[in-house]
């Protein structure tokens, strides 16, 4: 586990590089998905709306 | 293809793609991070720092094939105006420009220990550095009309003229002198790398693509979306 931890002397340059690989991945997977989610949830209630009004056909 | 024009359809398709692309991403990435982390051997000559390459490869691929397929969008975009073309390649451009930010991070991360230098001004890395920048041009351009087509027109005209920096980061390393080392896996003869280094750089790289069709499908579901909110709220507007 130490050696893993180590990596020869290179830890400070390869745990970094995998870090900012896995936040900056995994930054942009969770703002897609709350981006997502917030047009979906809008996207209701604009239909909820449409239907609510006669001649509205919502989407 | 038609089935790919029409939006509604396009929505049933990524809400049942995007499910079976998470589920590969974790069991392949976890696999990937196995093999470059733990079960890979250390180079003879860079020792551990190689570990480095099984992030820093595969980001650079997908910063190369994430802009081809932004590219093939904005031609088929322009060319049939197919509106949904657009929307793919704008739902790529922020994933492309990650791995392209990451491929010169990493990079960076690797030629400190290995070339003594954090950055130098040479054909490849100043070539990667302008594809980051062309990305950030085409999500600028994408969003900086308020009407979104008008917008979307410009962008895709950007994508299209920047390809030409494709295949100039490809073969740069053939072209001009460079620090950079020359391809060794994607090369005329066969890879020049051992089968235990090759292993995880291929795991990685189905990793990073299966990450890219899985916000891909997201990014692209939301977008037509997006587009949706905004014809029903320019109806009631006028209606």
């Amino acid at each position: 586990m130490d050696d893993l931890l180590h990596m020869g002397g290179y830890a400070r340059f390869v745990w970094p590089a995998f870090a900012a690989t896995l936040l900056v991945l995994g930054g942009l997977l969770i703002a897609s998905v709350r981006a997502l989610r917030a047009n979906e949830t809008r996207l209701a209630e604009l239909d909820a709306v449409g239907r609510s009004q006669p001649g509205e056909t919502g989407t | 293809m038609h089935a790919l024009a029409n939006p509604s359809r396009l929505v049933r398709l990524a809400g049942t793609y995007a499910p079976w692309c998470a589920v590969a991403t974790v069991v392949t990435l976890a696999a990937g991070l196995f093999l470059a982390l733990i079960a890979s051997p250390p180079d003879y000559q860079q020792g551990e720092s190689v570990r480095i390459m099984y992030v820093h490869v595969p980001a650079a691929w997908m910063a190369l094939f994430c802009y081809s397929c932004m590219a093939a969008a904005s031609a088929v975009a322009l060319i049939w105006r197919i509106p949904t073309a657009e929307l793919a390649a704008k739902a790529t451009a922020p994933i492309g420009a990650c791995f392209t930010f990451l491929a010169l991070v990493t990079g960076s991360l690797w030629g400190k220990p290995m070339w003594g230098t954090w950055w130098v001004w040479d054909a490849r890395l100043t070539s990667v550095l302008v594809l980051f920048f062309l990305y950030l041009g085409y999500i600028a351009l994408s969003t900086a009309f308020d009407d979104p087509a008008r917008g979307s027109r410009a962008a895709s005209i950007l994508a299209l003229v920047g390809f030409v920096n494709v295949p100039v980061i490809k073969f740069s390393v053939d072209w001009w002198n460079t620090l950079h080392q020359p391809a060794s896996v994607v090369r005329a003869g066969g890879p020049a790398i051992d089968a235990s280094m090759l292993a995880p750089l291929l795991v990685m790289a189905v990793a990073f693509t299966c990450y890219y069709l899985w916000v891909m499908l997201l990014r692209l579901k939301s977008e037509i979306l997006a587009g949706k909110i905004r014809a029903i709220q320019l109806r009631r507007m006028h209606g």
